[in-house]
């Protein structure tokens, strides 16, 4: 009888090919590897608590009907990602709807993160209007690329390109300040 | 790809995933809830064959050959053959819908 392989220790690719045979073992050894990630960029892109781990668990099952399509190319965690940050949207769109203008929308500079949280991605994040955020989630984040990610918010590229560069000078700025306090603390 | 040295930071932050603490309960409930999807699918394939099937035989039963078949005998076969095709249209679409609606209970639980 052969032995059944240590899962912890088979590469994504392995896992998913287990997985594909209907091992769902395998697939619990993907998730509890890449879950943090996924859960992680959900979160970031504006989802809470509960709902957050629901997105990210859907993403995963959608992943798992669709493995034969994970090639191995890029990580587990980063195709997941993709399909996580697709679900977001399409859950958030009414939300979302009304905040993805081209204005920049004022956060107000005294609602700044916490000097000790400026190093944390989290922290400045939170600094960032939705749109900037889940603009720079998606294309920093989960690995959209600017036009894709148009397509998906169904917004102008240049809006999105907006987004992203407002929120990228945002995050530049809290975490350099968050460098300097460190160095200087 | 990302040509801007802080943007590929910030992308590298990203993978960065947070720790939390239960990442096992999260794997776990993602597993029953993987599982609770895949019992849906079953029932639903069940489903949709049921009522392939139920299709399958309707056709049958409306053919010519059944008819005159049925026209010999009496019972079950006069009564299928009898039937309107609505009526068993209607019963196939409401067999099939009442066990979707049952069946996407599994996903919500």
């Amino acid at each position: 009888m052969a032995q059944r392989p240590n899962l912890a220790s088979l590469g994504d690719l392995d896992l998913a090919s287990l997985t594909a045979a209907g091992d769902q073992a395998a697939f619990g050894a993907l998730m509890r590897r890449h879950g943090p990630l996924v859960r992680g960029l959900v979160r970031r892109m504006g989802a809470q608590g509960s709902t957050a781990d629901d997105i990210a668990q859907d993403a995963f099952i959608a992943a798992y009907t669709g493995i034969g399509n994970y090639r191995g190319e890029g990580s587990f965690g980063g195709w997941v990602c993709r399909i996580a940050g697709r679900m977001y949207v399409r859950k958030a769109r009414h939300e979302l709807r009304y905040q993805l203008t081209d204005q920049p929308i004022e956060t107000g500079e005294a609602a700044g993160p916490e000097p000790g949280l400026l190093m944390d991605l989290d922290a400045a994040l939170k600094t960032l209007s939705a749109a900037e955020r889940v603009c720079v989630s998606l294309c920093s984040g989960a690995g959209y690329s600017h036009p894709e990610a148009a397509e998906l918010l169904h917004i102008p590229l240049g809006t999105v390109k907006s987004h992203v560069k407002r929120g990228l000078d945002k995050l530049r700025q809290r975490l350099e300040t968050g460098r300097q306090e460190r160095a200087n603390a | 790809m990302r040509d801007d040295p802080f943007e590929q930071e910030v992308a590298g932050l990203f993978a960065a995933a947070p720790a939390f603490d239960d990442g096992e309960a999260f794997a776990r409930r993602g597993l029953e809830r993987l599982a609770a999807y895949e019992r849906l699918r079953q029932r639903v394939l069940i489903s949709v064959s049921a009522a392939a099937v139920l299709a399958a035989v309707l056709m049958l039963a409306r053919s010519p050959l059944w008819a005159s078949l049925a026209a010999k005998s009496a019972g079950i076969g006069t009564l299928i053959a009898n039937t309107p095709l609505t009526t068993w249209c209607v019963l196939a679409a409401a067999v099939a819908g009442v066990a979707l609606l049952l069946n996407r209970q599994a996903l919500i639980r």
